[in-house]
């Protein structure tokens, strides 16, 4: 089973992601911050990471910065999922809007995870 | 000292220039108040790239709801979120924090220190502080406000703390003593339509206005009208001399025109012309190349401009140059404080010469204050005087019989008082004038009877031998009904 971590500082949010992406089959593992998920994705790197970008303590910018500097997350896919879907980052494979489609979600999760049968 | 502005330009009238840097301000107020409105709109004015601005929420709205709700209002960009202004949700410290009992409040404390010390933000918001008080006891809260103030001192950062306080609360909690300003919003009932209003309570370092201000909110956010009894009219520098009514009779029995800076009353009856008056003293302006400022409640633009039309009077290229200038205020949306702000907005603009209030009456009823008006009209005076303007104010009398004015008396408010009456003569009603009293100058002390034709007000000559008028009938010397 693929393991997604989701970083948002809302837990509603976080709510949300595990219910929709728990329901396509993947591990959800979370995290409040960037320093949090950070940590967490060192320990044992997941599937995907799908962060917030504006949250406290470590941002969801430094956060993909550490990720894609460490060797061992380098590789990492990163969904970011932003209030403001136009900030697109280079460094992201993919970006979703808030509010976004669960449809999109589990799209993005299995295209990104070459989980097909996710 | 250096202040923030708040991008609301009569907010930061009312807070001597704006929110002062390096401060802790608590912006209190009731559910549906415009806090939020008010604290983005504070963020979008100041934040920048390189000065971010950042709104902490703990247990208030999700960010996407507040984005979706604050997306009508002009100041908002969605897409400078992230760039210029960060939605960051302090729940997770919160929660952490909820365990350690005593030291409660102390990550979100180091997160809100921190992002001041590092980002350099001109603004930081936290939504909703009184959420806080959910997971600490009442020393947690005092020590976060006594670290907060003596940390948030050091930067350049305003600390703005929302709260749904109720008055009782705002004496009593410690963090209304700690903070360094108190800004209150309400919203109450005041039929037919309800109404918001801003007050500060405490700014230190500042000379801020004191009272409730109205606010309106609208597409553009919050708008704040200061109240006219608390601002500072400059002072006025007078040159003498005097301006024509436009009516060299009416200029006759006034001594020679009225003096420049004079408020002037129009009192009479519905139908006696007084709008006709004020219209000509406009048109008289404009043919001599000044600006004019016209206050309606009853008519519009369209309806004024007609109107004068209709006496010979050309005001649609003044109106669309900008000459002009015409308010009209509708009756149920009106506050003495609003009038207030559009005549002075209308002073500020370009220098105006010639300011119509049509009517007073109207403006006492509307507003239902009549007990400031005493203190208002002085500083309505007073602002149109330093402005160097003369203004001309209309008023409602009874129709017949004995003078009766509109919140008692006012003629005291007025350098001069110019009367309108229907008088009865030889079983016919017609129309006279008085001037009644003019300040420091001599005038006229007969009544003269006027007409009003396709040209306007038609003043004949002095009315002699006729006594009573000003009661209810008109008699000759000598006793026969006049």
């Amino acid at each position: 089973m693929k393991t997604i971590l989701i970083v948002d500082d809302e837990s509603n949010m976080r709510f949300l992601h595990r219910m929709i992406l728990e329901s396509g089959g993947y591990e959800v593992i979370e995290a409040a911050h960037g320093a949090a998920a950070l940590e967490r994705a060192k320990e044992s790197p997941p599937d995907l990471v799908i962060t917030d970008l504006m949250m406290p303590v470590m941002s969801g910018r430094e956060l993909i910065e550490r990720l894609r500097a460490d060797p061992v997350t380098a590789g990492v896919p990163i969904v970011i999922v932003s209030a403001n879907p136009r900030s697109v980052l280079e460094a992201a494979d993919a970006v979703l809007g808030k509010p976004y489609d669960p449809d999109e979600l589990l799209s993005a999760a299995r295209s990104l995870t070459q989980d097909e049968a996710a | 000292m250096k202040r923030w502005a708040t991008g609301v330009t009569e907010l930061d009238l009312v807070l001597d220039g704006g929110l002062p840097a390096g401060s802790l301000v608590i912006l209190a107020g009731g559910p549906g108040t415009g806090k939020t409105i008010l604290s983005q709109q504070i963020c979008f004015a100041n934040a920048t790239p390189e000065r971010k601005a950042f709104y902490y929420t703990t247990f208030a709205e999700p960010h996407d709801k507040l984005v979706r709700d604050l997306e009508p209002f002009e100041f908002f960009d969605t897409a400078a979120l992230e760039e210029r202004v960060e939605l960051v949700n302090l729940e997770s410290l919160l929660t952490d924090a909820a365990a350690t009992d005593g030291e409660g409040l102390a990550p979100a404390v180091t997160e809100i220190v921190r992002t001041c010390f590092e980002q350099r933000p001109a603004i930081v918001v936290v939504d909703s502080v009184k959420a806080l008080r959910d997971f600490a006891g009442e020393r947690a809260v005092r020590r976060m406000f006594y670290e907060l103030s003596g940390r948030v001192a050091h930067t350049d950062s305003v600390l703005l703390f929302l709260g749904e306080y109720r008055e009782e609360e705002m004496q009593g909690y410690p963090e209304f003593s700690l903070a360094d300003g108190i800004v209150q919003l309400a919203y109450e009932p005041y039929e037919p339509v309800d109404r918001r209003w801003l007050r500060v309570m405490k700014l230190r370092g500042s000379n801020h206005l004191g009272g409730k201000h109205p606010v309106e909110i609208d597409r553009t956010g919050i708008r704040v009208y200061p109240r006219m009894e608390s601002l500072r009219p400059g002072k006025a520098s007078l040159g003498g001399g005097r301006l024509t009514s436009g009516n060299p009779a009416l200029d006759e029995m006034l001594g020679g025109g009225i003096p420049i800076g004079d408020l002037t009353a129009i009192l009479g009856p519905s139908g006696s012309g007084k709008t006709i008056a004020a219209l000509r003293f406009v048109a008289q302006g404009l043919e001599e190349g000044e600006r004019c400022l016209y206050v309606s409640f009853q008519e519009d633009g369209d309806q004024l401009v007609k109107k004068a039309a209709s006496f010979g009077w050309d005001f649609t290229a003044a109106r669309d140059d900008g000459r002009l200038l015409l308010y009209h205020l509708p009756q149920g949306l009106f506050s003495l404080d609003a009038l207030g702000a559009a005549v002075r907005d209308g002073l500020a603009a370009e220098s105006v010469h010639r300011v119509v209030i049509d009517s007073l009456a109207e403006l006492v009823y509307a507003a239902r204050e009549t007990e400031r008006f005493p203190t208002y009209a002085r500083q309505l005076a007073a602002f149109v005087r330093a402005a160097g303007a003369t203004a001309l104010i209309t008023s409602q009398t009874a129709t017949l019989g004995p003078l009766t004015e509109p919140a008692g008396s006012t003629s005291f408010l007025f350098h001069n008082v110019v009367l309108l009456r229907y008088i009865e003569q030889e079983s016919e009603i017609r129309r006279a004038l008085s001037v009644l009293k003019m300040r420091d100058s001599d005038h006229e002390k007969g009544l003269r009877q006027y007409v009003i034709d396709n040209q306007g007000m038609r003043i004949g000559d002095k009315l002699d031998d006729l006594t009573g008028v000003l009661g209810w009938s008109a008699l000759r010397e000598g006793g026969s009904t006049g």
